[in-house]
C-alpha cells in the first residue's frame, strides 16, 4: 500500500483519502492531489480504510463504488453510522440511476463517471475540500456548544428549552411551578454558561448546537 | 686369499658374510702386520731418537725422507709412511704414496687426508673412529680407508695409526703406516661372489630335487588313487587329479583330450582350469582331428609336444596356434597317451598368463603320469566293453526266436533249433524225419527250389519269402535267408538257413496298401466335389459311390437321407452292379418306424455292420426280411451327422458273399459319406443362395441404392441400374470399371477420397465412409454418401473386393449447411447476450485503466503547468503511467472483440488448459466481485484436443457465468467453482463445479435445450450452445445435481488425432440429459423464424 501521509504539513489545508481497488487509479489520484499540495493517503479497499480513519478533519474521501468486498455506497453508509461526516467523491465506472441516487442520498458531493474528464476529478477535490473546511469550521462550533450546554444543569436544561421556545420568565415559572426569582437566577447562569449576551443570541446558539433541548 | 693380507678388525664387507671362518684369517695377517708395523716403529722410534727432532719440523725433511725412503722401499708391498695433526692435515707422507695413490707428496702435505678419500665409503665411519681415539692417546687397531687414485680410481688403503706425544704427554700428532691392499679386497670380493653362485645353484638343484620328489610323490599318490577306481567315479576321479596337478605345476589349465582316430573326432573329455581362466571344453568337442594333424603325427611316436612359448610354436601347427590364440595361451605341454601304438588321448598343460618352461625331468614325469592314465582310461574302457558285450550276448540268447535249420538240396532236415520245433509243434525228431517241402505251399516250391539252384560258391547266400501251411491249417509267410555249404568239387552239399515268421509284417502291409488305395480312392473322390456344378452333383456322387463299392467289392450302395424329425426316410442315391436290382423306386418318403432298430443304432452313431444277416438280433426282424427279400447276404451302414444331427446313412450290400470289413475301413466308409453328405448340402445351400442372391439383386435393383461391387484387381465395377441412373446413365450397363466413378469425384474431392479409400483398402479403417460429391451426366454435381467394405482379402491381406453403396445426399448437405449458418447465427447471438448480461462489468474493467490514464494526465498537466525545477521529468514519468494504462485498456478491448466477433471455426490443435485458463482470466471480475473462490486444478498431462480456441472459451466462460449466477441468487456462504481437467479412458475430461444451490430435478432435464432459463434475465441459449459446440468437437457434455448441492458440468473431448469417425460411430451411452440434435434444431428453427 502505496501511502504518502502529509497530513501533519498544514492540517488547514485538510487531507484527501483514496478508497480505490485498483492500483493504477489509486496511483493516479495520489499524483493529482500531491501536484495540488495536499497530504494525500490510499487505500485498497473500504475495510482498510475504516480500520485506520481516526477522524482527520477537514477532509475528502475519494472511493470508487464497484470494489472487492464492501462498495464505495457502503463504505459511505457505514461512515454515517459511525457519525462521521466528510465530503465524498464517488467514481464509477458505469453510473446507473439507482447508484446516482443512492450515492447522492448518503451525501456525496459529486459523483464521477470514470473515465473523469479533464480537470473534473481536480476541481472536485478542491471543491469538496472546500466545503469540507466549512463544514469542519461549523461542525467544530457546534460541538463548543453542544458542551456548554452539557455544563448546564438538567433544571437550566429545561428553563432554557422553554427560554428558547419564547416563554416570558412568569410563565416559565408556572410551567415548572417555581418562582419568578429562580426562573431569573437560572437565566443569569445559563447566560454565563453560554456565554450570550442576549436572548436572540442565546436562541441562536442553542439552535446551532443541534442539541435536542 | 692371500694369508698376508692385512685384516682390518670390525671392519665388515658386506660381500662377504655367510659361510665363512673370517676369525683364521684375520689371525695370520694380523700377526704378520703387528710384527712388520712393530719393527717400523722401532725403527721410527729410534730414528727420532737419533735426530731428538720434532717431527713437525720440516727443516731436515730431506734427510727424514731418505731414512723412511730406505725403510719402506725394501719392501715388497707398497707400504707408505705418513703423519698429520689432530684435524686430519697431512703433515708428512712418504714418498712411496705416489706408488700407491699417484699423488706427490708435496702437493698432498698441508692438505686433510680427507680431501683424498671419498666420502661414501663403508670404511670411513670406522676409520673415523679409530683416528679419534688415536687423537684420544689410544692406540686404536688398523683401520681400512679408501683413497682416489690420481688417475680416479679407488684404492682400498689398510691403514694403522699412532698418536704421538709432547713432553707433557698430550697428543699432538698422528703417525702412522698405510699399505694398499686394494688387490687383495677384489680378490676378496670375487671368491665371496664365487662362493655365492654356488651356493644358489645348489638351493635350485636342491629345489629341484624337491620339486621332483614331491612331483613324484603326487604321482604315486594319483596312480593309487587310480587303483580299483569304478567305472561311474573314473570321471570325477580324473577331474580331481587334474586339478591337484594343476595346482601342482602351477599352469592355468590343466586338460585330457580324448582322440578317437578311426572316426577322426577329438573331443575335450576333463578340463581343470585354474580361477576365472575360461574353460574350453564346450567348445572343444567332436573337432576333426585333421585340424591337428601335424601335432598327432608329432606325438604318435610317444614324444611330447612342448610349447614353451607359444608365439615361437613351429608354423607347421596349425592347429595348436590357432587354438592357442583362441583361448590366449603362452605356453603349455602335450603328452600323448597312447595304447597299442595308437593316440588314444592327450594329457595337457597349459598357462594363459605366463610362459612356462618344463624340464627334461618334468616331461619325463609326465609322460609317466600319461602312462599311467592311459593304462587307467584302458582298463575302464575295457571293463565297459565287456559290460556291454556280456550285456548283448545274454539278450540274443535269451530272446532267441530265429528259426535255425540245416537241411540237404533235397529238403531233409539235418539239423533244427528248438524255435523251429516250437514254431512247428513237432519234435525234434519229428522234424527230421521231414522234408522241408512238405510245409511250402505248393504254389511257392518251384521258387525254393530255383533259388537252391541258383547258389553257388560265389554266392553262397540268399533270402527268400514263401508260405507255408501251418499245423492249425492257417497259411503263414516265412522269410528265409539260406546259406549254402559246398564241397571241394563246388557241389552243393547242406544248406544252413535261418528263418523268421513274417506274417503279421506281412498282414499288416496288405493292409496298409489297400489303406493307401482307399484313401486315396477317396481323396480323389473329394477332390472331384471341389467346384463341380450344382447340376452334375448328384451323378458324380453316384458315381463315387460306383467306385467305392466296387472297391469294397459291393455289389450295390445306397445313400439314404433322412427327414428333419427322423419320421421319414428316402433314398436319394444309388448304385448297382449289374445284374442287381435298383431298389430306389420304392423308398422315397416312407416312415422310418419299420426301421427302428437301425435308426436307434445310427443316433448312437453306431454302424450296422452284419456279414451275414441272420446273426442280426430278433428286434431287427422287419430289416433282417426286407434284406433277405432281396438276396442280400452282407451289408454295412454307416450313419452321417452334420451339424450334430443325424442325417443320412450311406450303405453297402452284397449278395454273393458273406463280406467282413474291418474297424478301418469303417473308419473310411464314414468319411466317404461325409464327403458325400457335405457336396450334397453344399450343392443345397449354393442353391439357396444362389436363390437369396437373386432375391437381393432384385431387393437393390428395386430401391433406391446406388450398389457397387468393386473387384479391385480387375478394375471391375458393377453398379446397380439406380446407381446409372442417378449419375443420368442408361439401364442395364451394370458392367463397368471403377474409372466410371473415379472420373466422376469432384477435383476438389479427389486428394481426399483417394487418402481415405486408401486408408480403408489397407485395413486401417473397418469402413469406408465418405461424403464427396460426385458429377452426373449433365454435369451437375450431387453430394454423395459413399459407404462401402471390403469384403474379400487375399492371403497377404491385399482388398480383392469392395461392396458399397452411394447414397445422394445433396439433399442433407443443404440442411446441414443451413443449420451450421443458423447455428454460427445463433452463437453470435449468444456471444452478444453474454455480452449485455456483463456489459456493465466489463465496462468497468475497461474504464479502471482509462480512469487512471486521465487522471495521470490532469496530474501531468499541473505538473508541466507548474514553475518547478522537476516538472519536466515529473510529466513525463506521468506521461508514461498514462500510456501503459492505454494499453492496459487496448488490451482489454482486443480480448472482447475476439470474444464478440462472428468468425467461423477453425479446428487446430489447441491446449484445453490454456482456454480455461483464458476464459478465467475473462471471467475474473465476476469471481473477484462476487468473492468466488475459483479453483483449477488442471492436469498438465493431458493431450491437445482439435478445436476451436474461442468456441471453446465460450463453452468455459458460459459454465463459469452460469455457476457465478447460480452461486450470487443463493447467496452461498464461501462459493466456489472448481474446474477440473483430467484424461478418461483417452479422452479429455472437463468438470466444472460449484456449490450453488440443490438443483430442480426436472430442470437440468431442460438445461441443454434453447431459450430454457431460469434465470429472470437469461437468454437461455447459453448451454444448448455449449451443446452444439461440444458436439461440433466430437465431444458431449453432460451435468448433474451434486449431492451436497450445486451442479457438476462434465466434457469430454477426443485428444487430437484420435479416430473421429470411430468416435461419432460408436458413441457414449446418451445420458438422461441429453437430447438429440434435431430437437434442438427444431427449437432454434422455430424460435428463430417466429
Amino acid at each position: 500500500m502505496s501511502t504518502s501521509d502529509t497530513a501533519t504539513q498544514d492540517a488547514s489545508k485538510g487531507i484527501v483519502f483514496v478508497v480505490d481497488d485498483d492500483q493504477a487509479s489509486r496511483e493516479a489520484v495520489t499524483h493529482l492531489v500531491e501536484e495540488m499540495e495536499v497530504p494525500v493517503r490510499t487505500f485498497g479497499s473500504a475495510e482498510e480504510f475504516l480500520a485506520k480513519y481516526v477522524g482527520q478533519r477537514p477532509a475528502c474521501l475519494v472511493t470508487d463504488i464497484r470494489m472487492l468486498q464492501m462498495s464505495g455506497l457502503e463504505l459511505q453508509e457505514e461512515l454515517a453510522s459511525r457519525g462521521t461526516t466528510m465530503a465524498t467523491i464517488v467514481l464509477t465506472a458505469y453510473a446507473d440511476t439507482s447508484i446516482t441516487v443512492r450515492a447522492i442520498k448518503n451525501g456525496a458531493v459529486t459523483l464521477l463517471e470514470k473515465p473523469c474528464r479533464d480537470l473534473e476529478l481536480w476541481d472536485a477535490i478542491r471543491q469538496a475540500l472546500l466545503v469540507d473546511r466549512q463544514q469542519y469550521q461549523s461542525d467544530l462550533q457546534r460541538i463548543e456548544l453542544a458542551r456548554r450546554i452539557e455544563t448546564l444543569t438538567p433544571n437550566e436544561k429545561a428553563v432554557l428549552s422553554l427560554v428558547v421556545a419564547g416563554e416570558p420568565n412568569k410563565a416559565i415559572a408556572t410551567k415548572l411551578d417555581i418562582s419568578v426569582r429562580t426562573v431569573e437566577v437560572r437565566r443569569s447562569n445559563i447566560f454565563q454558561k453560554m456565554q450570550a449576551d442576549s436572548v436572540a443570541e442565546l436562541v441562536r446558539l442553542a439552535m446551532e448546537s443541534g442539541v435536542q433541548l | 686369499m692371500t694369508d698376508r693380507s692385512l685384516s682390518v678388525d670390525g671392519v665388515r664387507n658386506p660381500q662377504s658374510t655367510a659361510g665363512r671362518k673370517p676369525a683364521e684369517l684375520k689371525q695370520d695377517s694380523d700377526t704378520n702386520t703387528r710384527a712388520i708395523i712393530d719393527e717400523l716403529r722401532e725403527e721410527v722410534a729410534a730414528l727420532r731418537a737419533q735426530l731428538g727432532h720434532h717431527p713437525e719440523a720440516p727443516a731436515d725433511q730431506p734427510e727424514q725422507e731418505s731414512k723412511y725412503r730406505r725403510l719402506v722401499e725394501g719392501l715388497k708391498e707398497v707400504y707408505f709412511l705418513y703423519a698429520h695433526d689432530l684435524d686430519g692435515t697431512i703433515s708428512y707422507l712418504s714418498p712411496s704414496i705416489t706408488r700407491v695413490t699417484g699423488h706427490d707428496p708435496k702437493d698432498a702435505i698441508g692438505k686433510n687426508w680427507r680431501d683424498f678419500s671419498p666420502e661414501v665409503s663403508p670404511y670411513r665411519a670406522i676409520a673415523e673412529e679409530r683416528i679419534a681415539a688415536c687423537c684420544r692417546g689410544e692406540s686404536p687397531p688398523a683401520y681400512r680407508v679408501e683413497a682416489t687414485h690420481a688417475d680416479g680410481r679407488i684404492r682400498v688403503l689398510d691403514v694403522q695409526p699412532r698418536p704421538v706425544l709432547n713432553d707433557a704427554g698430550e697428543v699432538v700428532h698422528v703417525e702412522g703406516i698405510g699399505r694398499d691392499v686394494t688387490d687383495i679386497v677384489e680378490a676378496e670380493r670375487a671368491s665371496v661372489a664365487e662362493r655365492d653362485a654356488w651356493q644358489e645353484q645348489l638351493r635350485a638343484r636342491n629345489n629341484e630335487l624337491e620339486y621332483r620328489l614331491e612331483f613324484e610323490a603326487l604321482l604315486v599318490s594319483l596312480s593309487t588313487s587310480f587303483l580299483n577306481v569304478p567305472a561311474d567315479q573314473l570321471g570325477n576321479r580324473l577331474d580331481d587329479s587334474l586339478r591337484r596337478l594343476g595346482e601342482f605345476t602351477e599352469v592355468d589349465r590343466c586338460f585330457i583330450y580324448d582322440v578317437d582316430e578311426r572316426k577322426g573326432v577329438t573331443s575335450l573329455t576333463h578340463e581343470w582350469v585354474l580361477g576365472e581362466t575360461p574353460s574350453a571344453k564346450k567348445q572343444m568337442q567332436q573337432i576333426p582331428t585333421a585340424a591337428f594333424q601335424w601335432e598327432l603325427d608329432y606325438v604318435r611316436c610317444g614324444r611330447v609336444l612342448h610349447v614353451p612359448d607359444a608365439s615361437r610354436l613351429s608354423p607347421e601347427a596349425k592347429g595348436l596356434q590357432k587354438l592357442y590364440e583362441r583361448l590366449g595361451v603362452k605356453s603349455a605341454i602335450n603328452v600323448p597317451l597312447i595304447h597299442h601304438d595308437q593316440i588314444i588321448g592327450v594329457l595337457g598343460f597349459s598357462t594363459v598368463h605366463q610362459t612356462r618352461l618344463w624340464t627334461e625331468d618334468d616331461i619325463a614325469m609326465l609322460q609317466v603320469l600319461g602312462e599311467m592314465l592311459v593304462h587307467t582310461l584302458q582298463r575302464h574302457q575295457n571293463e565297459t566293453r565287456l559290460r556291454d558285450s556280456e550285456a548283448r550276448f545274454r539278450a540274443v540268447v535269451q530272446n532267441q526266436q530265429e528259426l535255425i535249420v540245416r537241411w540237404t538240396p533235397e529238403g531233409k532236415h539235418l539239423f533244427v533249433n528248438e524255435a523251429t520245433c516250437r514254431y512247428s509243434e513237432k519234435t525234434e525228431q519229428q522234424l527230421l524225419n521231414s522234408s522241408v517241402f512238405e510245409t511250402i505251399l505248393p504254389e511257392d516250391q518251384a521258387a525254393v527250389r530255383s533259388k537252391i539252384e541258383r547258389l553257388s560258391t560265389e554266392n553262397p547266400a540268399s533270402i527268400d519269402t514263401h508260405r507255408v501251411i501251418l499245423p492249425s491249417g492257417e497259411i503263414a509267410w516265412q522269410q528265409w535267408t539260406d546259406c549254402g555249404i559246398f564241397d571241394d568239387a563246388g557241389e552243393l552239399k547242406e544248406l544252413q538257413s535261418v528263418g523268421r515268421d513274417i506274417t503279421r509284417l506281412k498282414t499288416t502291409q496288405q493292409q496298409l496298401e489297400t489303406r493307401y488305395q482307399f484313401e486315396s480312392l477317396i481323396v480323389s473322390l473329394a477332390t472331384r466335389f471341389i467346384n463341380l456344378p450344382l447340376d452334375e452333383v448328384d451323378a458324380c456322387i453316384e458315381s463315387a459311390m460306383g467306385s467305392i463299392a466296387e472297391f469294397i467289392k459291393a455289389d450295390r450302395c445306397f445313400f439314404f437321407q433322412f427327414s428333419e424329425d427322423l419320421l421319414l426316410v428316402s433314398e436319394t442315391h444309388e448304385w448297382c452292379a449289374p445284374g442287381i436290382r435298383s431298389a430306389k423306386a420304392g423308398f422315397v418318403d416312407i416312415p422310418t418306424e419299420p426301421f427302428r432298430w437301425s435308426i436307434d443304432q445310427f443316433r448312437k452313431n453306431q454302424p450296422v455292420h452284419t456279414p451275414d444277416i441272420s446273426q442280426m438280433p430278433p428286434e431287427a426282424d422287419v430289416i433282417r426280411k426286407e434284406f433277405e427279400s432281396r438276396g442280400i447276404q452282407s451289408v454295412i451302414q454307416v450313419p452321417l451327422f452334420s451339424g450334430g444331427k443325424l442325417r443320412a446313412m450311406l450303405g453297402f450290400s452284397s449278395i454273393e458273399k458273406k463280406v467282413s470289413w474291418s474297424e478301418d475301413s469303417i473308419a473310411l466308409l464314414r468319411v466317404v459319406g461325409t464327403t458325400l453328405l457335405n457336396a450334397l448340402e453344399r450343392a443345397a445351400a449354393d442353391q439357396a443362395l444362389r436363390k437369396s442372391e437373386q432375391r437381393l439383386s432384385m431387393t437393390i435393383t428395386s430401391v433406391g441404392e446406388g450398389l457397387y461391387d468393386w473387384h479391385i484387381p480387375t478394375n471391375e465395377i458393377y453398379v446397380s441400374d439406380y446407381w446409372l441412373e442417378m449419375m443420368g446413365l442408361s439401364a442395364g450397363d451394370n458392367r463397368q470399371v471403377v474409372d466410371v466413378w473415379q472420373t466422376r469425384i469432384h477435383p476438389d474431392d479427389r486428394a481426399s477420397v483417394e487418402r481415405e479409400l486408401a486408408r480403408h483398402l489397407t485395413g486401417e479403417t473397418n469402413v469406408f465412409e465418405y461424403e464427396y460429391r460426385l458429377r452426373r451426366e449433365d454435369g451437375t454435381y450431387q453430394w454423395n454418401l459413399d459407404r462401402g467394405r471390403v469384403i474379400e482379402r487375399d492371403v497377404y491381406g491385399n482388398a480383392i473386393r469392395m461392396l458399397g453403396v452411394d447414397r445422394d445426399i445433396s439433399r442433407v448437405v443443404e440442411q446441414r449447411q443451413r443449420m451450421v449458418d443458423l447455428e454460427t447465427q445463433l452463437a453470435q447471438l449468444a456471444r452478444v447476450s453474454t455480452m449485455g448480461e456483463t456489459v456493465a462489468a466489463i465496462a468497468h474493467e475497461v474504464n479502471q485503466p482509462l480512469h487512471a490514464a486521465a487522471t495521470f494526465c490532469a496530474a501531468a498537466r499541473s505538473a508541466l503547468a507548474g514553475d518547478k525545477p522537476t516538472a519536466q521529468a515529473k510529466g513525463l514519468e506521468l506521461c508514461e503511467k498514462m500510456s501503459n494504462q492505454v494499453s492496459r485498456a487496448g488490451d482489454i478491448i482486443r480480448r472482447l472483440r475476439d470474444f464478440t466477433r462472428p468468425r467461423p471455426a477453425e479446428f487446430v490443435a489447441t491446449d484445453v488448459n490454456q482456454v480455461i485458463r483464458e476464459s478465467a482470466e475473462l471471467m475474473n471480475y465476476l469471481s473477484r466481485h462476487q468473492l468466488v473462490h475459483l479453483e483449477l486444478a488442471l492436469d498438465q498431462e493431458i493431450p491437445l484436443v482439435a478445436g476451436d480456441r474461442v468456441q471453446l472459451q465460450q463453452v468455459i466462460v458460459n459454465l463459469l457465468q452460469n455457476a457465478y449466477d447460480s452461486l450470487k441468487e443463493a447467496s452461498t456462504e464461501s462459493p466456489s467453482v472448481t474446474i477440473k481437467t483430467t484424461l478418461v479412458a483417452g479422452r479429455v475430461q472437463i468438470t466444472v463445479a460449484d456449490n450453488g444451490p440443490p438443483l430442480a430435478a426436472e430442470d437440468h432435464l431442460h438445461w441443454f435445450e434453447s431459450f430454457f432459463t431460469t434465470k429472470p434475465d437469461g437468454m437461455g441459449i447459453g448451454l444448448s450452445l455449449c451443446r452444439t459446440i461440444l458436439s461440433n468437437h466430437h465431444g458431449h457434455i453432460t451435468a448433474q445435481a451434486n449431492p451436497t448441492g450445486g451442479a457438476t458440468f462434465e466434457i469430454d473431448l477426443p485428444p487430437v488425432g484420435s479416430d473421429l469417425l470411430g468416435a461419432t460411430s460408436d458413441p457414449s451411452p446418451l445420458k438422461s440429459n441429453e437430447l438429440d440434435d434435431s430437437h434442438i434444431h427444431r427449437v432454434l428453427g422455430q424460435r428463430l423464424t417466429s
